[in-house]
């Protein structure tokens, strides 16, 4: 008898053991369903760029990340570059239109140009994608910079600063009729509203021109010495701001606020060394990833265009001494072109 | 085989007609539309939708419009001006439309004729200042362009979201901006229309001729009694006008008016009006020339843009294709004339036999003779211009010379010579008869006979011309100078006056020797005779102390 | 009794005057010495490329390169030391590009015979795109380290005077030098009065047109230089803006005509001088820019049309083409 149970648990084990065995033989791996459509969404198809001119910090750094991004999955990338253009521009995105790619990325000059244009594409079955500088309609997706945002943040630390000191603080715009400028200059409106002691001394355009801007705030300093602070919309003409004040010995006493791209070069060392006081970053890399992100996203979901939109708005980095020399306020151009 | 292609093209190339072709005024336009075709066949090649309807609509699209700025551009350049405003121009009538349509909600019709009207009074301060203050045009158009300018940044500060936010969907309004007849946009038909009536305008009818010839000349325009100022000033009200056109074109196609609408418009117009073959200066120019020049500045952008090519690239390639063509056209104007005097000669190919030999020993018909060469040479220096020379019977050689006088030589060596006769004007054929007599033509004086050893000279009646008898024509000539002696000729003055009725011509003393039947000039031919003569010396009865 | 006669080079100077006075008067601290420097700095690379281009519309050119000229040949020079190289070799390299684009332009215009305003125009556009396309990494160039000490071209002051006033002052003295006591200055003026009678007797009119725009390229270079310094960046993007027009209008409206064969270095500084003073008078009462546009175009305008009022211009000398 007990031989029997030893038999029957014998053999009861080794059915148990083959049965396990032989599956782990000829084990398989789980096919997972679908990375395949996603593939095949994305390869061969073609995605355009149109952005406000190349050779400039934000734009060569979102096509370094959208090309690192998108490349890899077989997807053609095309810049159209109307070289600040802007009828040439049109004319870019006009034609491409007849092209028809899969998603066009539009960084538009302004407000108004593209916006019929874009309304067409979505009709015409390309997503639209938006970059920081949005137009009249809306489209698929907005990845950007909320510029009021930006304005009353500047204006926040500006007068943070002003505290306890003259209370007088200069603008320095853009070009009136950039509509990047036009929404910062509400931002500041904004806050200003809220602090009915500081008096604006002076608000002037310099036409993104770093010379320009330099003379406006020598003249200002001229005549109000004792100015507090300085909001400025772009790093790249704030350069010459932060050289008329250090010009005028001014450096340190009078706090100026900028924003841009988060370039290294362009602002972290210049935050350094001591020419920025605040440079409001909208992180061009993470705008790239989700640009990208998108773009897969709209291709593998096989939605209509234009029947769904959303927006990204960008969370901003403000950049100030105390991270100025950290690794991830900044980035590095040559870095993504890797 | 060389030999039936040559004849092949010399007998069948059309050089008459090539030459007639390149004569044509509009073969001026050569360089620019050769560039236009290689452009368009260039970007045929290299984007596979350039050729693609819709494509080409487009283009034609964006080249209606400048092209209505380029007709402006040009009408102005030829009056001999220039207008660097048509880009504030632009901006500001494409606000007004704007305005117009969106805020004020203005019907169309009424919107195209109010900016037409406001496109022609921002033309007309131009005019203005140009054509009746005389202002000179860069500065002045400079100077608007910055008004125009900054009156449009203004406005758009203020009105620009209105604009914005208003899509007006009118059916009239968007055929403009976007419609097709027949596939061929609404731009590109007005754009054929207005340009067709401008080629016959400035070609044809009066006003037009008077438009080029201000630019020719001003001042002789002025002169000739055509209105200048008056011209001028529409000129350039025609270009406010044409560019208010564009402006509308462009504001139903887009509907914007973004901060840098026509910023630099002004370069790519003038350059597309240069391009073309309009010079700056004036006088010369026509429709096609701005319609070339334009498409061709189009297309290299558009093209290059839609190659993918980065800013700087395409920078620098329509500049690069600009200059080219630019100084391909000046050497093409330059020597068009050249090249058609060239081209026009047709000649015929005729095939000449093997030509005959001339090698010496041959002997064939043209044989180089060098029966010459060895010949010795008779009165080398001494004697000039013998026109014809004669051997008497006993092998004296005659000649005559440039002074007048007939020289003869003597054999064997024909080394000695003498003055034989003296005559005056230039001896030109001679001939003995069988008397001797020497028959000389004069140049200019007649037939003389010259007896041997009797005088002879022209008598009452002339032998063949009707000279006047007694009439000596003296020659005139300088003689040499050291065969003339002042005080031989007052000595001989002296001793022949009696002699003979001297005539007197240029001061020069003339005698006759009867008995040695000499007509000679005194001094000189008492000169010659005396080295030859001082043996004779006694028989022909010469005064004494003559020699 | 003798008609009283203004030429332009009065009018403008009468039409800044005017200014000044105003200003001094209604503006509370315009009239102070740290004003009029400020005032003066703020045009001085403007003065400084209106020399540049005086010299070519002098000698009946014009050079609208000039903004390219300033951009790129700086731009170079920070992106080469960015890039490692020394500042000797890269100030070189500079210069030899701005010669280079002195000898392309004078070459084209003397020998090719392609019109100045056309010739320039593709050049600078070559040049711009040039930079973009093959120099520049980003379109605004930043300075390093390796520039330490370079930018007292620029900045700060000498004796008191900043230091871009004292490189206008500079650059004024050896243009004057140029054109007035040197004998190719008197050949640019023989050259730009009358081409055709000054190649008859002799002088080499070609060669000196070709060295009007080598001369000019080198001052733009300069300009470039300074204005490098003195913002401690190259903004390359200047070439898409307007700037060419406002330096054709310092030489214009100081008295040099586009015809060529007069002017001098005073015409160039009455120019500049009125609009400074503008500039400077407008930004102190806070009017916008476009205003301050607007208004600049208006007070140049009568100041023409006045010009054009007591000095009509004379049918019987009028060239052909002088538009």
């Amino acid at each position: 008898m007990v031989r029997v149970h030893r038999f029957a648990f014998g053999s009861i084990a080794a059915l148990t053991f083959a049965s396990v065995a032989v599956p782990a033989l000829a084990q398989q791996g789980l096919d997972e369903p679908f990375q395949k459509p996603f593939r095949e969404a994305l390869a061969g198809k073609t995605v355009a760029y149109v952005p406000v001119a190349m050779n400039f910090d934000l734009t060569e750094g979102w096509y370094a990340g959208l090309k690192k991004e998108l490349e890899p999955y077989g997807v053609k990338f095309e810049i159209r570059d109307p070289n600040w253009n802007t009828n040439a521009g049109a004319q870019a995105v006009t034609s491409l239109i007849s092209e028809k790619p899969a998603v066009m990325v539009i960084h538009n000059p302004d407000v108004q140009t593209y916006a019929k244009l874009l309304q067409r594409a979505e009709n015409e079955g390309i997503y639209v994608i938006q970059i920081n500088m949005g137009s009249a309609y809306r489209s698929s997706a907005f990845v950007g910079a909320n510029w009021i945002e930006i304005g009353e943040r500047q204006t926040e630390g500006v007068i943070k600063a002003c505290e306890g000191k003259s209370n007088k603080i200069a603008i320095i715009q853009g070009a009136l009729s950039a509509a990047a400028s036009a929404y910062t200059l509400k931002g500041v409106e904004n806050v200003l509203a809220k602090h009915p002691e500081i008096k604006v001394v002076s608000s002037q355009a310099a036409d993104w021109d770093a010379a320009k801007a330099k003379a406006i705030t020598q003249t200002v300093l001229k005549q109000n010495p004792d100015l507090c602070g300085i909001v400025g919309f772009w790093d790249g003409m704030d350069i010459g701001t932060a050289a008329a004040v250090k010009e005028a010995g001014l450096t340190g006493k009078v706090f100026l606020a900028t924003s841009g791209g988060g370039e290294r070069k362009g602002a972290c060392e210049l935050v350094k060394n001591g020419s920025f006081d605040l440079d409001v970053s909208y992180d061009v890399p993470t705008q790239a990833a989700q640009m990208a992100g998108t773009i897969k996203w709209l291709l593998s979901s096989g939605a209509k265009p234009g029947s769904v939109k959303g927006s990204e708005y960008t969370t901003l980095i403000p950049i100030t001494k105390e991270n100025a020399d950290s690794q991830t306020a900044c980035w590095n151009l040559s870095d993504l072109k890797k | 085989m060389r030999e039936t292609l040559t004849r092949l093209r010399y007998r069948y190339w059309p050089d008459h007609l090539l030459g007639e072709i390149l004569s044509k005024r509009w073969t001026e336009t050569a360089i620019p539309v050769i560039l236009l075709l290689i452009v368009g066949f260039a970007l045929s090649q290299s984007l596979e939708h350039f050729l693609s309807p819709a494509s080409l609509a487009d283009t034609a699209r964006q080249a209606g419009e400048i092209g209505f700025i380029g007709l402006g551009m040009g009408l102005v350049v030829i009056v001999g001006g220039i207008d660097l405003s048509v880009g504030s121009m632009f901006a500001l009538t494409d606000f007004c439309a704007l305005y117009l349509l969106d805020v004020l909600g203005w019907p169309v019709p009424a919107v195209i004729i109010a900016t037409m009207v406001f496109g022609g009074l921002l033309g007309a301060v131009n005019g203005i200042l140009i054509g009746y203050l005389r202002l000179r045009a860069f500065i002045t158009t400079l100077i608007t362009l910055i008004i125009y300018r900054s009156a449009f940044d203004l406005l758009i500060q203020r009105y620009s979201n209105a604009i914005a936010s208003a899509f007006p969907d009118i059916p009239s309004w968007n055929f403009i901006g976007d419609g097709n007849v027949f596939g061929i946009p609404s731009v590109a038909l007005v754009y054929i229309a207005v340009a067709i009536f401008g080629h016959i305008f400035l070609t044809r009818l009066r006003p037009g001729w008077h438009i080029t010839a201000i630019g020719g000349s001003r001042r002789s325009a002025y002169n000739s009694g055509i209105p200048v100022r008056r011209t001028i000033a529409l000129c350039y009200v025609a270009s406010g006008v044409l560019t208010s056109v564009a402006g509308l074109f462009f504001a139903a196609r887009l509907g914007t008016v973004g901060g840098d609408i026509g910023v630099g418009l002004e370069v790519i117009v003038l350059t597309a009006t240069v391009l073309g073959g309009i010079t700056l200066g004036g006088g010369k120019g026509s429709v096609v020339k701005s319609l070339v020049g334009v498409l061709v500045v189009l297309l290299i952008t558009n093209g290059l843009t839609a190659m993918n090519a980065r800013g700087g690239a395409n920078r620098m390639a329509l500049a690069t294709i600009l200059l080219a063509a630019a100084m391909i056209d000046i050497r093409w104007q330059k020597n068009r004339t050249r090249i058609i005097s060239k081209v026009y000669v047709a000649p015929t190919y005729h095939a000449l036999p093997p030509s005959p030999s001339t090698e010496i020993g041959k002997g064939g018909p043209f044989e180089q003779n060098d029966k010459l060469r060895d010949v010795s040479l008779i009165g080398l220096g001494m004697i000039e211009a013998p026109e014809d020379v004669i051997l008497d019977r006993n092998d004296v050689l005659y000649a005559g010379s440039r002074h007048g006088d007939i020289i003869r030589f003597f054999p064997p060596n024909y080394e000695r010579m003498e003055v034989f006769a003296h005559i005056g004007g230039q001896p030109l054929g001679m001939a003995f008869d069988r008397q001797d007599n020497l028959y000389v033509c004069i140049g200019g004086m007649g037939l003389y006979r010259i007896k041997p050893d009797d005088f002879l000279l022209r008598s009452d009646r002339p032998l063949r011309d009707g000279r006047v008898a007694g009439r000596w024509a003296g020659s005139t000539r300088q003689r040499p100078h050291h065969l003339l002696r002042h005080q031989d000729r007052r000595h001989a003055y002296r001793a022949a006056r009696a002699q003979i009725p001297e005539r007197r011509r240029s001061g020069q003393r003339w005698a006759v020797d009867i008995v040695r039947g000499d007509l000679r000039l005194f001094g000189q031919t008492l000169l010659v005779r005396r080295t030859e003569e001082r043996s004779r010396r006694g028989r022909d009865g010469q005064p004494a102390g003559i020699s | 009794m003798k008609r009283f006669r203004l030429n332009q080079q009065e009018i403008v100077f009468a039409v800044f005057a005017v200014l000044f006075c105003a200003f001094s008067i209604l503006l509370k601290g315009f009239l102070t010495a740290d004003n009029m420097l400020t005032l003066l700095q703020n045009v001085a690379v403007l003065g400084i490329l209106g020399l540049a281009m005086a010299i070519v519309v002098i000698g009946r050119g014009i050079d609208l390169s000039l903004i390219a000229t300033l951009a790129v040949p700086a731009g170079l020079v920070l992106q080469m030391v960015q890039n490692g190289h020394s500042l000797p070799a890269s100030l070189l390299a500079a210069s030899l590009l701005s010669i280079g684009i002195g000898l392309v332009n004078g070459w084209l215009i003397a020998y090719a015979e392609v019109p100045p305003l056309f010739a320039t125009l593709a050049t600078g556009l070559f040049v711009a795109g040039l930079g973009q396309a093959a120099l520049f990494q980003l379109d605004v160039v930043q300075w390093n380290d390796g520039m330490a000490g370079f930018e007292r071209l620029g900045q700060g002051s000498i004796l008191g005077i900043p230091t871009a006033i004292v490189m206008f002052a500079i650059a004024c003295v050896v243009v004057f030098i140029l054109l007035r006591l040197t004998r190719w200055g008197a050949y640019i003026y023989a050259v730009g009065d009358n081409p055709f009678a000054a190649r008859v007797t002799g002088i080499p009119s070609r060669p000196i047109i070709v060295l009007q725009y080598v001369v000019a390229a080198l001052i733009g270079c300069f300009a470039g230089l300074v204005m490098a310094a003195s913002v401690n960046s190259m903004p390359t993007r200047i070439f898409n803006s307007t700037l060419i027009y406002d330096v054709i209008l310092v030489v214009v409206l100081g008295g040099i005509g586009l015809s060529g064969g007069r002017g001098g270095v005073v015409n160039v500084i009455i120019g500049t001088l009125l609009i400074g003073t503008m500039l400077n008078g407008m930004t102190i009462l806070d009017i916008p820019y476009a205003g301050q546009n607007l208004i600049k175009g208006i007070v140049l305008l009568i100041a023409v049309i006045t010009d054009t009022f007591l000095n009509p211009r004379n049918e019987e000398t009028a060239q052909q083409g002088d538009i």
